[in-house]
């Protein structure tokens, strides 16, 4: 006997409006110029953007290796599942009070994992109760248009042509939600865009333990 | 319906087996004694080449771990056992085997731990147990070790050797405005005779740290000033974990990280020791010290460490004028600057500074020295199994008790080490 199971399908017609993309070239260098790494740089159109499932269901990894987190910032699209792997001989327990998300992964060890799914957007601080001097964050975002700086403090985006705006997140910038912004218009072709932002450097760890 | 029993088993099962497999995973996690994660352990093996004096482990006056000698040392073997009781709830237990110790094996560190996770930016927690003070800014390795150089400061080379307590210690961390300010308060037993070391043989730079059953010698012969004030009253070897006065030492350490790359600690000790006990050979030793701590994060691969500490000790009878029989006042200070390479390696280099002030019978105790060191170390983390580091170490100093061993009050001497340690 075959159990036939009824299957709503729904259909999603493109929409006719669907820009073309361009791309979006962006660099984000601190107050005296120097390239910043972990900034996560976001376009958000006008009219907004959703996101993909394609885009949700990718593989998004904090890992806990050398007892750190790796990497030290991790940009996620809201509603992404991430892994968080002990890559240690020691065991870590992960935690975070941010209202964002706040959750515990009670001690687990060498070889397991961990998952949880990020819903809302907002910044996520991570910390191990154990290894006091491990820190991270996670960074979900409400835009399928999303990139994190590399050494180099760059990132291109393809993003859809019309207006928007650019804004750049880094844990440790100087400002109110620790973001800036700006509203723009993508054309074709766009000059390079230059965020120059405070970072305030962390406080050292050396003599905790 | 019994098709659809059939089929609900296997639906229910697989519910409730990955529940069931939740609940034994987290039980695990809960409570884990003797997992491979709750171990650790190495061996240091250490080859070392030193000029000039005599070491003190020797009964000299040397400054340092060896003196005029070449040698191939155990500096370490060592097991550190972390239980996990419960998630927060854990357990520290070091067993230490040290080849050229007077005690070779022993319990260094061996406490209780409770840890809440925080549900803020406000945290605290509380050790119970034997341990050492949070004092030291360079023993932030696993197992109380130094991952900048292979021989602590002045400073942190007396915590690990005098100043190992048995006590409780409670600790809080709150966010105000961007400045994270914590507060730690110790309360403990032991430790009464801290102070011997640091006054009759004076400071030294090396990395043994003490254990529970450790006996550590002073300058030997005749003519010591401890010999010639107690005679047979005191041992030729002061034992740091004693207990001779009933009365509870206490320290209190506070805690300062402002929203830039600095932070700053300043701590007091005291062990409130009794001066006139004495059993066995051991007096008690009234000590306090004050410990300024800063750390300085320059780039993010270069860091600043610095700590400053002054404070007195004293033994036997009063004299008059509010000094007793033995009575010093010490200091050090040092700054370290430590760089951490792109494949991974760390160059140190470390400039010490330290005194003693003798306040009392200087014709026959003179204890009163001053010197400076130079240390140059590099750490390379070779594979997970595998550390390596060599040192260099320079130290001049004046001490006029020398001479009733029949040395220079001024010495130097320099010690070249190379590491191989191994993590099992």
């Amino acid at each position: 006997m075959k159990y036939v199971f009824p299957v709503l399908a729904v259909l999603l017609f493109a929409s006719a409006a669907a820009a073309t993309a361009a791309d979006l070239a962006v660099t984000v260098n601190n107050a005296s110029g120097r390239p910043v790494a972990f900034a996560v740089v976001t376009w958000t159109p006008a009219g907004g953007a959703a996101i993909p499932a394609a885009e949700k269901g990718r593989a998004f990894v904090m890992a806990q290796k050398n007892v750190q987190f790796s990497p030290y910032v991790l940009a996620v699209p809201a509603g992404a599942t991430v892994a968080f792997p002990n890559m240690d001989r020691v065991n870590h327990h992960v935690y975070s009070f941010s209202p964002a998300q706040p959750f515990q992964f009670p001690l687990y060890g060498k070889g397991k994992s961990r998952t949880m799914k990020f819903d809302h957007p907002g910044s996520v601080a991570l910390g191990c109760n154990i290894h006091d001097s491990m820190s991270a964050y996670i960074r979900v975002v409400d835009t399928p248009y999303y990139a994190t700086t590399g050494a180099d403090g760059r990132v291109t985006l393809s993003v859809p042509e019309g207006a928007g705006s650019l804004a750049v997140w880094h844990p440790n910038q100087e400002t109110p939600e620790r973001q800036t912004a700006k509203n723009m218009t993508v054309g074709k072709a766009n000059a390079v865009q230059t965020f120059s932002i405070k970072v305030r450097q962390v406080a050292p760890t050396a003599g905790q333990y | 319906m019994k098709a659809f029993r059939g089929r609900m088993a296997p639906a229910l099962a697989s519910l409730l087996l990955p529940a069931g497999m939740v609940c034994v995973t987290s039980a695990y996690a809960e409570t884990s004694l003797f997992a491979p994660a709750n171990y650790t352990a190495w061996i240091d093996l250490r080859l070392s080449q030193t000029n000039g004096e005599r070491g003190w482990l020797d009964g000299g006056f040397g400054k340092l771990r060896h003196g005029n000698e070449m040698a191939a040392d155990i500096a370490q073997a060592a097991i550190l056992w972390k239980p996990q009781l419960t998630d927060t709830f854990s357990g520290y237990v070091l067993l230490q085997g040290v080849s050229d110790a007077e005690v070779p094996v022993g319990v260094e560190e061996a406490y209780l731990q409770w840890k809440p996770v925080p549900k803020s930016a406000f945290r605290y927690g509380l050790r119970l147990g034997q341990m050492f003070p949070p004092v030291s800014m360079e023993h932030d390795g696993t197992g109380w070790t130094t991952p900048r150089s292979l021989t602590p400061s002045a400073i942190n080379s007396w915590i690990g050797e005098e100043v190992l307590v048995r006590g409780l210690e409670v600790n809080a961390q709150q966010t105000f405005a961007g400045h994270r300010l914590g507060l730690t308060l110790g309360g403990f037993t032991r430790d009464d005779t801290a102070g011997t070391l640091l006054s009759w043989r004076g400071w030294a730079l090396h990395d043994m740290a003490s254990a529970e059953n450790t006996r550590l010698k002073l300058p030997e012969g005749e003519d010591q000033g401890w010999y010639r004030i107690f005679d047979d009253n005191q041992a030729p070897v002061s034992k740091p974990m004693v207990e001779l006065d009933g009365r509870l030492g206490y320290y209190a350490r506070l805690d300062w990280r402002p929203p830039a790359p600095v932070a700053v600690n300043l701590e007091i000790y005291d062990n409130q020791g009794d001066p006139m006990a004495l059993r066995n050979g051991q007096w008690g030793w009234a000590t306090r010290f004050y410990n300024l701590g800063l750390a300085w994060r320059l780039t993010t691969k270069d860091e600043w460490l610095s700590q400053y500490m002054t404070g007195q000790t004293a033994t036997g009878w009063p004299l008059g004028q509010g000094h007793r029989v033995v009575d010093t006042g010490f200091e050090s200070a040092y700054l370290l600057v430590s760089h951490r390479c792109d494949n991974g390696a760390r160059l140190t280099g470390r400039v010490d500074y330290f005194a003693v002030k003798d306040h009392s019978r200087r014709a026959v105790d003179d204890n009163s020295e001053t010197g400076y060191s130079a240390t140059l170390a590099w750490m390379k983390p070779v594979n997970e199994y595998l550390d390596l580091g060599a040192e260099a170490l320079h130290v001049v100093s004046d001490r006029p008790a020398r001479q009733t061993q029949g040395l220079e009050a001024k010495q130097n001497q320099t010690q070249f080490q190379i590491a191989l340690k191994w993590h099992l």
